[in-house]
């Protein structure tokens, strides 16, 4: 893969909500130094996106081949339960999820999932208890206790499901809500038991209930559910509270676009650029407390280079220096992948 | 419909579905949210048969028979991932999909849907290895008696 020592064009601060000319100068996959200039440039260039809840599982690809069709989306960072591989093969199911995906230069961030089984009605192939999750959170591998699914039991003060948010909470470490429609007393109570965000959300007036208590709201546009029609006017009035993502995505889909498609469809709607920006680039590099770079200096030379904050044609996809696609084409090679 | 258990020897739970819109053949996938068993819904216990044991040939995968045609995506890894390339796995699938439409299926994504088909918290009746089940009443039902 191709290092990149500096690129120039209208650099877009989200971080400062400003746009300026300049020049980034790059050395061992960081920012070293900027120069600001008032040469006239054409292209711009962005923070990557990020896909802050996915089952990579949806798309029926390894982590690493999602990768390379991902970035050519430009998505640089995605945050993934990998609460399906889980669920059949355990821990080793997930110890594969992160050895795939530590294989490419696309940042995966995997949660410890919180609901293996789903529920006591079926047979699955694992079980993870809270001494389980214990042991997936002690490590820095895993980023985060995701979706809680049950939140009947969250309600019911479940035992081992509240043993397992405390430990994610004990680590410092965030844990994610999965709670469609839930409202009044018993949000409350989801909400004080620790869980921070929720990306099931079907109103825009549950969202922002969901909003005022504390939470984030990730804005869901996938190919099973699709709520972006309703929940993006939270952008206008929350842009710090709001992120994307997919949840799933079948390979099909994941063909034609990611991330990249909400951002167009948002800017299209005449929402302000700087906040669709937010909820795709920066929102969850803050609250999962990503290493992922925002094109400050001394930050990871993570970015895009796109034509214009329209269309976004992602021209190239950079990740730690690195040309990950350009052109509408991977450059990282396929892995050879014998399982 | 029916749903095999991929872990245990127990006999598959088998239920009614409505709708699905399948005219000939059968379909079958070994993704069934979330415990991941083999689920197929189709016209003939031949069919459904037939579908499903390609399945297990191929370790995973989700399939379309139907007379003497048959379509498989393998998908090996935990029976739900491919080891392809993601152009390779997108045109199969695709294939698939129009397979299960030419066979009948009126619904806008077929093989998705026989995958939630078996995720119990989303109501209204589901199936699992143990049993169709009531997913307001969060309780199995008999499949005769209602």
């Amino acid at each position: 893969m191709e290092k990149i020592k500096e690129i120039s064009g209208n650099i877009v601060d989200v971080v400062n909500s400003k746009i300026y000319g300049g020049t980034l100068y790059i050395e061992n996959g960081k920012i070293t130094e900027i120069k600001q200039s008032s040469a006239k440039y054409e292209n711009y260039v962005i923070p990557g996106f990020i896909d802050a809840h996915i089952h990579v599982e949806s798309s029926m690809l390894t982590p690493a081949e999602f990768a390379r069709i991902a970035a050519i989306h430009g998505t640089i960072a995605v945050v993934s339960d990998p609460h399906e591989i889980a669920n059949i093969l355990g821990i080793d199911g997930i110890n594969f999820m992160l050895e795939s995906g530590k294989t490419v230069p696309i940042k995966f961030y995997f949660g410890a999932p919180s609901c293996v089984p789903a529920t006591e009605f079926e047979t699955s192939g694992a079980k993870l208890d809270s001494e389980k999750i214990k042991s997936l959170l002690k490590s820095d591998r895993l980023k985060y206790l995701s979706e809680v699914m049950n939140f009947p039991g969250v309600i019911s003060n479940d035992p081992d499901l509240m043993k397992k948010v405390k430990i994610a909470r004990d680590f410092g470490k965030p844990v994610d809500g999965h709670a469609p429609g839930l409202r009044g007393k018993d949000l409350r109570k989801y909400i004080k038991s620790g869980i921070s965000t929720d990306h099931e959300c079907f109103s825009y007036e549950e969202a922002e209930e969901k909003i005022r208590l504390g939470m984030k709201i990730l804005i869901r546009e996938g190919s099973a559910a699709k709520n972006f029609k309703e929940l993006i006017p939270l952008l206008k009035k929350y842009p710090d509270k709001c992120m994307f993502c997919c949840d799933d995505k079948h390979p099909n889909d994941l063909l034609k676009g990611h991330i990249n498609e909400l951002v167009k469809r948002a800017v299209s709607l005449n929402y302000d650029v700087i906040d669709v920006l937010k909820a795709a680039c920066l929102n969850p590099v803050l609250h999962y407390k990503l290493d992922v770079g925002l094109l400050k200096k001394g930050d990871s030379a993570d970015f895009l280079v796109v034509n214009n904050l329209r269309e976004f044609e992602i021209l190239k996809t950079v990740i730690d220096g690195k040309i990950v696609a350009e052109n509408f084409r991977s450059v990282s090679k396929r892995k050879n992948q014998n399982y | 419909m029916e749903l095999f258990p991929t872990l245990t020897d127990a006999k598959p739970a088998i239920g009614f579905v409505k709708n699905f819109g399948l005219k000939k053949g059968a379909i079958a996938s070994s993704i069934a949210h979330d415990s991941h068993n083999i689920i197929s819904v189709g016209t003939s216990d031949e069919a459904i048969c037939e579908a499903v044991n390609l399945i297990i040939e191929n370790r995973g995968g989700i399939c379309a028979v139907s007379g003497r045609k048959q379509k498989i995506l393998p998908l090996p890894i935990g029976g739900i991932i491919s080891n392809s390339d993601y152009q390779t796995v997108a045109k199969k699938y695709s294939e698939l999909d129009r397979t299960a439409k030419e066979m009948g299926s009126k619904l806008s994504s077929p093989f998705m849907t026989l995958s939630f088909m078996a995720l119990l918290v989303i109501p209204e009746l589901k199936i699992s290895d143990k049993g169709l089940f009531d997913a307001e009443k969060f309780t199995f039902v008999d499949l005769f008696s209602q």
